[in-house]
This record gives C-alpha cells, structure tokens and sequence, in this order.
C-alpha cells in the first residue's frame, strides 16, 4: 500500500514536470502537497486491515469522552442498569439455590418423604409417621427402592470427662442407601446392627469428624460415650454432604447417625413422631407411588382403625419438602425484581431515546460529512455497550455483596442458602436483556437518520420533538408508575402487617432472660435426677443478678412442640378427633417466675408437687381456661391424661407457643415429677435476671458445670432473641421487598424527571412563543406540570388496578390486615403523585422562567 | 491558480464512481482524470483520496487488482463491480435532485 502512495507520488512529479517544471521543485511541490509520509501512511493503514480493531478502539474512546460530557446521564444510566443486572442476578440465583436446585444425592429427584396427614386438621402440621405403619407399607410397597425411617436424637458426647451436646439421629441400617451416597472413610451401617441386642455403632459427619477428631483416620475402630452409652465409629459421611432437613424442632442437622437397636419397634402404632425417607424406584412417577401409598394406607387403617382412622399418608419430594416454608417469598420477591429490571429497562430506554433526540443533529452532521451509516450505527453500539458494560461489571459486584449480606442475616432462615452461588447463566439473562433494551432503544435515533435522507438532515433548525416518539415516552412513563406503585403497594401492606405482628404480645416476659437447653446423663434418673435439680437451682440462685430460674422441657417458639389430648373429668366423653388438646410441659417450680407469666388465679407449683408421691396437680393457663372451662373457674376441676387424674391448681397467664401470627394454643403445665419420663431428659433452662441477660451467662454455665461437668450444656441465648426468632422470616421478607420497592420508586422519579427535563428543553421554542404571545409564567408551569403529569395519572390507574388485583397473593402473608387494605390504597398513590410532581417542578419552573427574547433569537 | 473547491466526503465518493465508469483506473489516474474533466476546478487531495477508495473498496462498490499501468508499471487498478454501477446510479440521481433543489432556492427572487 505505500508502494502504490509511493507510485502516486512518482506519476504526479512526472506529470509536474510534463507541465515545466524542473524535476527538483516538481519532487518538492509534490512532497509539500502530499504532506508528511508518515501521515497518510498511517491514514492508509487504518483505512486497511487493522481498521476494524482501530476503529473499535476509536469509537471506544469517542463513547467514553461523549459520556463524560454528559456525567449525570452516564451515572443515572450506569446506576439504573447495575441495580437492575445486579438485583435480578442475586434473587434469581438465590431462587435456583434454594429452591430449584436438587440434592446432590437426588439425581432424577426421586427422593421423597412420607407424611401422615391429618384429614381433619385440614393438611397442616409436621407430618410425622408411626414406625409399625411405616414397616408395614415397606414391606408391601413394590415402587420403593429403599427406604429408612429416621428420628432425631441429642447426643450427649463425653470426651475427657467433659460433656458437649450434639444434634444426631436415629436412623434404618438402610439410610445411607436411600441417600446413595459413599463413606469418606469406614463403612455405612450392615443391616444387622439394627436387630436388637447387636454391637452399638454410630457414623460421623465429615464436620464432627475434623473438628471433635481431629481428622484422624485412627478413628474407625474407636468407642465413644453417647448418652452413657459405648459406641463404636463405623465410618464418616462423605463432606458436603448436604442435610435432608428431615430434623424437627429446634434440632440442628445431625453430626452423627446410629442405627439404635430396637429403637424403632418400641414406636408404638399411635405414636406418630419419626419421620421416613424413600427413594422411589427409576422412572416411577409421584402420582403412581402416591396411589400404591393409597392402596397401602387403605389397608393399615382397616387393619387398625384406632390408630390410623382419618389419617392420610403423602409422598412429598424432598425438595418441596424441604423448602416448603419459603416457597411464597422466594418466589413473590422473583416476581418483585422482575418488575424492577422491567422498569430499569424502561428507564433506561427512555434515557437513550432522549439522549438520541438530543445526539440527532450530531448523526446527521456527521453523516453530511460522509460518515458511513455503518460506522454511525457501530459507534452507537460501541456506546450502550460501554454504558452496558460498565453497568453489568458494578451489577455483578452488587449482587455478590447481597449475596455476602444474606449469608450473615439470614443464616438459619432460608435453608441450604449457603451452598448458594451466583448463577452465570442468569447473570449473562440479565446483562443481555438490559443490554438488548439499551441497543435497541439507543439505536432507534441511528436508524432513523440513516436511511439516506441527506437533504432533509440538512434543514438547519429543525425542532423535531416527534410525535411518535412522545407517545412511546409518554406509555414508558406510565407503565412504570404502574410498576412502581404495585411494588410500593405491597411493600406498605407488609410493612404495616409487620408493625402490627411486632406489636403481638407474646405473653412472657423476654427481656433479661437466658435461656439454654441441658442434655442430663443418663445415670441421673428419678430421685437422683430431682436430686440435682434442687442442686442446681440453689447453685444458680447464688449467682449475683438472678432472680428467678426454672426448667421448662419445651421452649416456646423454639420450634419445639408436644401437643397432646386429655379428658375433662366429669364431663360425657367426646369423639375421638374432638377431644380437647393443648401443649403439654413439663414444669419445675419456679419456671413461671422465669418466664415472667402472671399468675392469674389459684396457686402456682411448688418442690412440694414435684415429687413422685405428691398430689397428681397441674396448672393451665388462661387461653386453656378461656377454651375449656369458659363459663366456671378451672381452678378445682380435674382432667384425665394417660389415665391419670390431675387437680387443676392454677392458671397462669396464656403465651404463644410457636409463631406470633397464631392463636395461642392452650397449655397444661405438669411437675417434672409427675411428667413421663422422656419430657424430662432434655430441658431448657430459663434463668431471669435483674441485669442484661449475657453478663451473667459466665455465672451461669460455670454454676452449670460445677454441680455436675457430666451434663452437657447447648445454645445458651437470650429470650430476647427466641421470641425474634419467629419474626425473622415476616421480617426479611417485608425489608426485601421494601427495598425493591424504593429502588423501583427511585427509578420512575428518575425517569419522570429526566423525561419532563428533556421535554421542556425541546418545548423551549413553543414555550417561549407562548410568553411571548402573553402567557403569564404561572400558566406556562401550570401547563407543563399538567402534561407531565398526564402519563403518570394514567400510570397510577393502571397500576392501582393491577395493584388490586395483585396483592391478594399476598393474603397468606398479611397479619391481621386485609389484601385491600383501603388506607393503604389511598395514601400510597397520593404520595406517588406528590412526588412526582414535586420532580416535575424544577423542570416545570425552568420552563417558565424562560425569556421569549432569547429563546426566538437563538435557532 | 484557479479555485479549489472543498469537497464533501460523499460527493468525491460519486466522482470516483463516475470516473471508473468509464474504465479501470489506478489511484492517480482517477485523480488526474478528475482533475481534468472539472477543467481544474476540482483537485483532489491525495489525502481524501485513498481513504475514499478503500472506504468504497470496503462497502463493496469497487474491487482492486495489481495490474500493468500503460507506462509500463506494476500499479494497482480500481474498478466498478455490479453493486458500485447500481449504487453509482443511485447516488446520481441523488445528487441531481439536491443540485437542481439548491439552485431553485438560490434563482428565486
């Protein structure tokens, strides 16, 4: 190529000197018109070849200076596209994480859990089976491929003399099988060690295993001492070994699994508290397992209709299973960042197209000059993916962030959420989708000019303010309003819901209160056992700052739960399924005190009911009494449990049990003593005290361990913090979705801003003639707030009907307040509407104080 | 010296096609016969020349080939190929309307 510029140099000299010049001056006039060499040299190098790298490069360059020249509608446009790319990236892969992704072990998903079902209690409640029932159907069932019963089981395991508390389970030999996973080291249970009387042993987690044993692969072989009893370590669960969840209450996932012999045919037929696994066999659907499951269920409750009558037995997936409590939100916050990326898109088109209006005379200019449309066109392109690129690159850091946040907010709340990632694929969904809107909005100007119209794009002064174009700004407008006002509608409604559940009495008392469960060891029985209470609390009462302690078996509204049915002496007897039932405790004396439960009538328990030879007493509390006993005093009357009949002696006050959103279920309150057995091995321990509860949580435990180091001590926490517990979830759901909701509201004030700016900036001429045709400044703001607000009335209509016909999904998660809530409604789009104008009103007064001279002079 | 006129990008892009209408030509050739068929009037700059060339080159309005110039030299020869004569005529037209639409502007009294 510079052989032909060099060509061209040497035919122009000759040509000069044809014409009379000398050779000498024909070279150097030719030189000096040509200019330096190197120039065209590298003028013809980039129109070669490297053009196309050269020219990104160049176009790169032009869309990063054109960008910064215009600073708020880069930061706007950049801000806009990484909340949307970065939100819609977070809750979707949270969404895959949790609720989509299967078990690593659940390949073709055939993982299911059985579930009894009460018919009359309408479908809820945990679903747990009887292990006669359970061992009847596997038997029979010809769709299992395997399966294993499972209960959970705390662990009290004695190392070095020294106590420590550990969720496991009892499980079926078969229960590795059913998961179909490999030992990391050792071997899985034999199907023998289940029978009664054979060699105890137990398998670890991959966790217990590094932390408690160091890792060391000598541990196969060795006896540990679980709840007094020898057990020999078999093997260690593969890591990462992601929990079924099958654990209830307010036990963990378990660190170790033990095929208890015989454990399992001690569950009786009515006593419906283990749960069981299956993993059905390939290629068998739900519906034709649940149907066999039918058939079988049919045939127990002919067999045994005491026990099985108005039961109903369910295969539910794992994964639903598992998820089940978080479906809702997770999937109502799915439909949320849609809605916001949806106006992001919008916010951003709208941007573009007022930016391409802006940049029309800069297309056709360029064009005139001989701009090749292509070039145009690409150096648009380059610009939005810059814009793009920017916005995708801060996106991602977002949402890793959030990611980050969650994990330390949210750690027990939404399950498996730490095995989330982000997900590529939606984060490249989400990237393309901004930037498709962003090119195809960004575009439009080069489109229009391009079409070779090199005349028309010469008429200097053209005001184009475009029909058209408005339109499609006008309807961008109003659909995000639309949006915006569904989001914030929502969000108000939970807000007030959540103010009014945080309200909810919870009927005790948690402020400076401790509470911590004990696991006490197995040679401490009866006498012994009440022996060390007594040991106890005097030990506790010693410690500066307490006031009151007491042992309760359940924890309220720690998941725990141990409902039962009794009969009222002296009254005809009910049908079975209409028996009275309430939350049966057991209580040591000054448990009440502890908690901080008024004593409403009669007296409360004393050391002199919790012995074994005292009077057979109990205490109800209020909702009991309200329920059962509402037109005479309780206090006297007596009930019949487990064929024994109990005094009633007091009533305390009533408490929630599981979730503030609920009735209160009535409770009976036994002493220890009199309570059966296995309601006393596993209490929680309430202390109150007079001075921040964790100060003297050291006291405590040490008291604790001094009466005896063989009892093993776990979650040591404040009430406080019990009680938070249930709010939680209302909780995370209602600031998630207010947070969108600002965002979404951020973004139609952004866009209404920006659109109303441009307006009037083009309107500049009209407006400036009507002033000077005598419109007063007053009737010029008045007519451009009036236009600008066009759009968003209409936004706000559609949106408070869609608004309406939305939020009913939100019912379920509403407390105490209606779906339609009416105050809601009103003020809500009010305030929308007063925000927007008060946006517009900058714009609006730039417009009016325009001068009509200077806008007719300058065209 | 007589006037030189500047010429606009797209305009020189139409004499260029015109020019190898009339036959294969290397770069300097078209700017002599430019030259010489405006009477002098229109000099084209080395400068725009070859970027033109290579631009019309790229949308595919010309094709080029190394060939013998009539003096005997390797040179490298531009001509027309079949989207170059459509678009040639094309842009004519163009041209003539926006001419002839200035000059009525520019006769009215």
């Amino acid at each position: 190529m510079s052989a032909e510029l060099r060509q061209h140099v040497e035919l122009e000299v000759e040509d000069r000197v044809q014409s009379g010049m000398s050779v000498a001056e024909a070279r150097r006039t030719t030189l000096r018109d040509f200019g330096a060499e190197g120039r065209w040299l590298e003028e013809g190098r980039s129109a070669r070849g490297w053009r196309p790298v050269d020219e990104l490069a160049q176009d790169g360059r032009y869309a990063w200076r054109s960008l910064r020249r215009t600073p708020s509608f880069a930061i706007v446009a950049i801000a806009t596209l990484a909340i949307a790319i970065g939100a819609t990236t977070l809750v979707f892969s949270v969404v895959d994480g949790v609720l989509l992704r299967p078990f690593g072990y659940d390949t073709g998903e055939r993982l299911v859990r059985l579930k009894d079902v009460q018919l009359a209690a309408g479908g809820g409640g945990r679903g747990t089976i009887a292990y006669a029932n359970f061992a009847d159907m596997r038997a029979q069932a010809s769709e299992w491929e395997a399966a294993a019963a499972y209960d959970e089981w705390q662990v009290s395991l004695v190392e070095d003399g020294v106590a420590q508390r550990i969720d496991a389970a009892y499980v079926d030999a078969s229960w590795f099988d059913v998961l179909n996973v490999r030992p990391a080291l050792g071997r899985f249970f034999l199907p023998e060690e289940a029978e009664p009387g054979s060699a105890q042993v137990l398998v670890l987690s991959w966790g217990l295993w590094q932390e408690q044993f160091g890792g060391d692969s000598a541990v196969i072989g060795r006896t540990v001492e679980t709840n007094g009893v020898m057990r020999t370590v078999v093997g260690v669960a593969p890591r990462g070994l992601e929990d079924p969840g099958l654990s209830g209450g307010s036990f963990g996932e378990p660190r170790m699994w033990a095929p208890a012999p015989g454990y399992f045919a001690t569950n009786s037929r009515g006593a419906r508290s283990i749960t069981a696994l299956i993993r059905l066999r390939g290629g068998v659907t739900y519906s034709r397992a649940q149907s066999e499951v039918d058939g079988l269920q049919a045939q127990l409750v002919a067999a045994y209709p005491d026990n099985n009558e108005g039961y109903r037995a369910e295969l539910v997936p794992l994964l639903e299973d598992r998820t089940a409590g978080v479906r809702t939100p997770l999937f109502m916050l799915l439909g949320a960042v849609g809605l916001v990326l949806l106006i992001a898109c919008a916010n951003v088109a709208n941007l573009l197209l007022v930016r391409g209006s802006v940049r029309r005379r800069e297309v056709e200019l360029r064009t005139a000059l001989g701009a090749a449309r292509g070039r145009i066109v690409r150096q648009l392109v380059v610009e939005n993916m810059v814009l793009a690129g920017i916005g995708s690159v801060l996106g991602v850091a977002a949402a890793a962030l959030g990611l980050r946040v969650l994990r330390l907010t949210l750690a027990g709340q939404l399950p498996r959420l730490d095995l989330v990632q982000l997900d590529a694929r939606v984060f490249l969904f989400a990237a393309g989708v901004t930037l498709g809107a962003a090119l195809l909005f960004g575009l439009l100007p080069a489109f229009q000019m391009v079409r070779g119209e090199l005349a028309a794009g010469l008429t200097a002064g053209a005001r184009v303010t475009g029909g058209a174009a408005r339109g499609l700004r006008s309807a961008i407008i109003s659909a995000e309003v639309a949006i915006a006002l569904i989001v914030l509608v929502s969000a108000s409604l939970l807000v007030r819901s959540l103010m009014r559940l945080e309200a909810v009495d919870p009927g005790l008392d948690a402020h400076g209160a401790l509470a911590m469960n004990l696991l006490t060891p197995p040679d401490l029985q009866d006498a012994t056992l009440a022996g060390y209470y007594d040991a106890l609390f005097d030990r506790i009462r010693a410690v500066p700052g307490v006031e009151a302690v007491g042992t309760l078996d359940v924890l309220p509204m720690s998941g725990g739960f141990n409902g039962g049915a009794f009969t009222i002496f002296g009254r005809p007897e009910p049908a079975p399924q209409n028996r009275p039932i309430a939350e049966l405790r057991a209580s040591s004396p000054g448990v009440f005190a502890a908690l901080g439960l008024p004593l409403v009538r009669g007296r409360e328990l004393t050391a002199a009911d919790d012995r074994a030879d005292a009077a057979p007493v109990v205490v109800i509390d209020e909702t009991a009494a309200q329920r059962y006993w509402a037109d005479e005093d309780a206090v006297g009357r007596r009930i019949v449990y487990a064929d024994e009949q109990f005094e009633i002696v007091g009533i305390v006050g009533g408490l929630a049990h599981f979730a503030l959103d609920r009735a209160r279920e009535p409770t009976v309150y036994f002493p220890n003593a009199q309570a059966p057995s296995w309601m006393r091995d596993d209490p929680a321990l309430i202390v109150r005290t007079s001075v921040d509860a964790l100060s003297v949580s050291d006291a405590v435990l040490a008291a604790i361990r001094e009466v005896n180091p063989r009892v093993a001590i776990a979650r040591v926490r404040p009430l406080d913090s019990v009680v938070a517990g249930t709010l939680a979830l209302p909780r995370f759901r209602t600031v998630l979705l207010a947070t969108f909701a600002a965002i979404a509201f951020l973004l139609a004030l952004i866009g209404i801003y920006g659109t109303v700016s441009y307006t009037v900036e083009r309107r500049t001429a009209e407006l400036g003639v009507r002033m000077a045709l005598g419109a007063s400044p007053i009737g010029v703001l008045t007519l451009v707030l009036r236009d600008g607000l066009r759009p968003v009335l209409a936004g706000l209509v559609i949106g408070i009907l869609a608004a309406v016909a939305l939020t009913r999904l939100l019912a379920s998660m509403l407390f105490d307040l209606s779906p339609l809530d009416p105050l809601t409604f009103v003020t809500v789009p009010l305030l929308l509407a007063a925000v927007a104008a008060a946006a517009m009103l900058a714009p609006a007064r730039r417009a009016a104080a325009t001068s009509p001279m200077t806008v007719l002079r300058a065209d | 010296m007589t006037e030189r006129a500047d010429l606009l990008q797209g305009t020189l892009d139409l004499l260029v096609l015109k020019t190898l209408v009339l036959g294969p030509l290397h770069g300097w050739g078209i700017s002599k016969q430019i030259r010489s068929l405006s009477a002098d009037v229109l000099q084209v700059n080395q400068g725009s020349l070859y970027p033109a060339l290579y631009r019309l080159e790229d949308r595919g309005l010309i094709e080029a080939e190394w060939g013998i110039s009539p003096e005997g030299r390797r040179a490298k020869f531009y001509q027309l190929t079949k989207s170059g004569r459509k678009a040639f005529a094309s842009e004519r037209k163009n041209w003539r309307v926006f001419a002839s639409a200035v000059e009525q502007v520019l006769g009215a009294t």
